[in-house]
C-alpha cells in the first residue's frame, strides 16, 4: 500500500467493507471486484476528493446501485433458474461456506444490512440512509436476519 | 450457535474478502493539495479541544454502564411521573424513561422495555429511536396484558386460481379526540370495528403473499404517538403468536395536509424537504431509471402515508400510465379517492400555468424558459392527458377526445424522434385503441403501420418504447380479429 495516496487511503478505510457488500449483492466475485473499481472510477469523475468525509456513504450508494440494477437484469433469467442450480451447496454445519450459503439465503434488503453492519461497520443510521429506510427499520432488519442465520446454522449442529 | 458467534462466523467468510491486488485496479485521483499552515494550526486547536473535552466528560462520568453482564438484559423502564390520571395521561412529558441515557452500553446487550400498559406509544417509540441511536439492536417487550385472548379468524380458502393485488400491510392505530378507544384500520380501508376484523384483513393480505410466492410479508405497524403502549403490543403480539411478519414500526410522519393546503405541488412556497414531496422525487427517480416495481413501492408508502396529498395523486398518475392500463400492482382501494381527487389536483395546477392558447394548442413559451422547466411542464401537461384516460376509462367516454389532444399538442412542439415524441406517437395510438369505438382500431392499426413504415426499429428501444409499439400491435391485431 503506498502510503499517502488518497484513492488507497480510501480503499483501505472502505474496501473491506465495500467488497462484501458488492459481494452480496452480486454473488460472484468477479462482479464483485468490477463493482468496486466501477465506484471508485464513478467517484472519483465526479470531481470530489478521496479525502471527503463523505465518500464512503458515496461509494456504498454507487454500488447498491450497481447491484440493484443488475439484480433486475437478472431477474427474468434467474426465474429460469433450475432449483438444482440454486441448491445449496454441501458444507459442513457451523462453517463459513454455510454461513456465506445462508447469507445468500435472506432476502435482499435484510443481506445488505447484514453486510453492511458486520462488515463494512456502518451504523444504522447510515445504513438507513444508504438503504433509504429510518434506521430502525434497519436495525429491526438486522435483527430479523441474524435470528435466522443463528436458527438455520445452529440446527444443523444441535442435530448432530 | 450465539448471534455474536454468527457475526464472527461471517466476519471470517473468506468469499466476503477483498482478493489481494483490488486496490491495483483502482483509478488513481491527481494528488493532493497540501494544506495551507492555517489549516494544520486549526486542526491542531481543535485536536486539543476535542482531547480536553474527553478529559472533562470522562472525569463527570467515570463509570461507563458497558461493564454490564453481558446476558442479563438492559431493563428500560418506561413510568408515569405526573400529578394526572395515568390511565388517561399522553402527554410524553410526563412519561420518563430509566435509564434516560442509553450511551455507552454494549450493542450486543439484550433489552427489554417494560412499559406500563396505558403508556403512549409516543413514550416507548421514543425509547426504541434511543436503543436505536445507542446500537442497542436486542430489543424485546414487556407483555402487561399477556393472557388477554388473541383472537385470530383465518381467512376462507381460496377456491381456485385468483389474481393477486399485493399492496403494502400496513396497520394504523389512531385515537380520535374525544374517543377513548384506539381506532384500527389496514391502509386505506375502512375503520375496523374489532381487532378480529382488523387481523382477518390482515391474513387474508398475508395469504395474498404467500399466493404471490412472496416467502415473507412485512407488516407494518403505525401508531399514532398518543396511543396507548397495549393495543400496539396486542398487534405486536398477536403477529408474532400467528408467526406473522416480519414487523416494522413506522417512523412518525411529519406532516399531513389536506389537498387544498398542498396545492400547487411544485409551485407554492414550500419547503423542499416535505415527505410527500421528497417520496415523488423518488417515485420519478425509479420511474426514470426503469424500476416500476420500486416505483410502485414508493407510491404505495405514499398513498398510506399521505393519501391526500397532490404529489400521491401525481405519483399514482404517473404509474399507473407505466402499467399500461393493468391493474394488478397498485393500490386498488385508492383508485376511488384518486379519481375525486386528481380533477381538482390538475386543475389547480395546470390552470394557473396557461400552458395551452385560445385556439386550444400548446405554446411552447409556456412552458418555460430553462431544460428542467420545460420538462417539469411537459411532465405535467403529459399527466394531464393520462388522467383523462383514465377518467375515461372509469366511464366518462368524452375524456378520450381530451387525453388525445394533450398527446397531440405535446407532438406538435417536441424534436421529431426525441423521447417525447416516441411516447406521444404511442399514448395517441394507445388512446384510440382504449376507446376501440367505431374506426378507432383501425385507424390505430393504419397510424401504426405508418410509424413502423418510417421507422422500422421504432426507437430502437432507445426510450423502452419499442416493445410497448410492439404489444400495441399485437393487441390491435387480437382485437380486429373477426370473432
Amino acid at each position: 500500500m503506498a502510503a499517502g495516496d488518497p484513492v488507497l487511503d480510501l480503499y483501505e478505510r472502505v474496501g473491506r467493507g465495500l467488497y462484501a457488500y458488492a459481494r452480496s449483492l452480486t454473488g460472484r466475485a468477479d462482479l464483485a471486484e468490477d463493482f468496486v473499481q466501477e465506484a471508485f472510477l464513478r467517484y472519483l469523475q465526479t470531481g470530489r476528493s478521496p479525502l471527503d468525509p463523505a465518500a464512503g456513504p458515496f461509494l456504498y450508494g454507487i454500488v447498491r446501485n450497481l447491484g440493484h440494477d443488475l439484480a433486475r437484469r437478472s431477474a427474468r433469467r434467474a426465474k429460469h433458474e433450475s432449483e438444482a442450480a440454486r441448491a445449496k451447496p454441501v458444507v459442513s454445519p457451523g462453517s463459513e461456506a454455510l454461513a456465506l450459503a445462508e447469507l445468500e439465503q435472506l432476502p435482499l434488503e435484510q443481506r445488505e444490512v447484514v453486510v453492511l453492519k458486520i462488515l463494512a461497520d456502518l451504523t444504522f443510521e447510515e445504513i438507513g440512509e444508504l438503504v433509504r429506510a429510518p434506521a430502525a427499520t434497519a436495525a429491526s432488519r438486522y435483527r430479523y436476519a441474524l435470528e435466522k442465520l443463528t436458527a438455520r446454522l445452529s440446527a444443523p449442529q444441535e442435530a448432530r | 450457535m450465539t448471534p455474536e458467534e454468527v457475526e464472527e462466523l461471517l466476519r471470517r467468510v473468506p468469499e466476503l474478502q477483498p482478493p489481494p491486488g483490488l486496490e491495483d485496479r483502482l483509478p488513481r485521483a491527481a494528488a493532493p493539495k497540501r494544506f495551507p499552515a492555517a489549516t494544520a494550526i486549526a486542526a491542531s486547536i481543535m485536536f486539543c479541544l476535542g482531547i480536553l473535552y474527553l478529559v472533562i466528560d470522562s472525569a463527570q462520568d467515570p463509570a461507563p454502564p458497558s461493564l454490564g453482564i453481558k446476558d442479563e438484559a438492559l431493563r428500560i423502564v418506561i413510568e408515569h411521573q405526573g400529578d394526572c390520571d395515568e390511565a388517561r395521561c399522553t402527554d410524553l412529558r410526563h412519561w420518563k424513561q430509566k435509564p434516560a441515557d442509553l450511551a455507552g452500553w454494549r450493542t450486543d446487550r439484550r433489552v427489554v422495555i417494560l412499559a406500563k400498559s396505558s403508556a403512549p406509544w409516543g413514550a416507548v417509540r421514543r425509547a426504541l429511536d434511543g436503543c436505536v441511536q445507542a446500537g442497542l439492536v436486542r430489543i424485546d417487550y414487556s407483555s402487561p396484558g399477556g393472557d388477554r385472548p388473541l383472537p385470530v379468524t383465518p381467512p376462507p380458502a381460496p377456491r381456485g386460481p385468483e389474481k393477486v393485488i399485493l399492496e403494502q400491510i400496513r396497520i394504523i392505530l389512531s385515537r380520535k379526540p374525544g374517543r377513548e378507544e384506539t381506532v384500527r384500520k389496514v391502509g386505506n380501508r375502512a375503520e375496523s370495528p374489532t381487532i378480529e376484523d382488523l387481523m382477518h384483513i390482515v391474513l387474508t393480505m398475508v395469504a395474498d403473499y404467500g399466493k404471490a410466492g412472496k416467502a415473507e410479508a412485512p407488516i407494518h405497524i403505525d401508531p399514532g404517538a398518543d396511543v396507548p403502549w397495549e393495543d400496539v403490543l396486542q398487534i405486536v403480539e398477536i403477529c408474532r403468536k400467528e408467526r406473522l411478519g416480519p414487523v416494522e414500526f413506522v417512523p412518525p410522519v411529519r406532516g399531513k395536509a389536506a389537498v387544498a393546503e398542498l396545492l400547487p405541488a411544485g409551485a407554492g412556497p414550500r419547503t423542499p424537504a416535505q415527505p410527500d414531496e421528497t417520496s415523488f422525487a423518488d417515485l420519478q427517480k425509479e420511474l426514470g431509471a426503469g424500476r416500476l416495481g420500486d416505483a410502485v413501492k414508493v407510491l404505495s408508502d405514499m398513498i398510506a402515508r399521505y393519501p391526500d396529498s397532490s404529489y400521491t395523486v401525481r405519483g399514482y398518475t404517473r404509474v399507473r400510465a407505466r402499467l399500461d392500463g393493468a391493474d394488478d400492482l397498485v393500490a386498488a382501494d385508492y383508485r376511488k379517492k384518486w379519481l375525486t381527487l386528481a380533477p381538482v389536483v390538475y386543475d389547480a395546477l395546470i390552470k394557473p400555468r396557461k400552458f395551452v392558447d385560445g385556439r386550444g394548442v400548446l405554446d411552447p413559451t409556456a412552458l418555460g424558459k430553462t431544460a428542467p422547466e420545460i420538462a417539469e411542464s411537459l411532465n405535467l401537461y403529459m399527466e394531464l392527458g393520462y388522467m383523462q384516460r383514465e377518467l375515461a376509462r372509469s366511464g366518462q367516454k368524452f375524456q378520450y377526445d381530451n387525453a388525445s389532444t394533450v398527446f397531440s399538442n405535446v407532438l406538435r412542439v417536441v424534436m421529431v424522434q426525441c423521447e417525447w415524441w416516441w411516447i406521444c406517437k404511442y399514448e395517441v395510438l394507445a388512446t384510440l385503441v382504449d376507446r376501440g369505438a367505431g374506426v378507432d382500431l383501425k385507424l390505430a392499426k393504419v397510424g401504426l403501420e405508418n410509424v413502423e413504415r418510417a421507422y422500422p426499429e421504432f426507437d430502437e428501444a432507445k426510450y423502452g418504447q419499442k416493445e410497448r409499439f410492439l404489444r400495441l400491435k399485437e393487441k390491435i391485431a387480437e382485437l380486429l380479429q373477426p370473432k
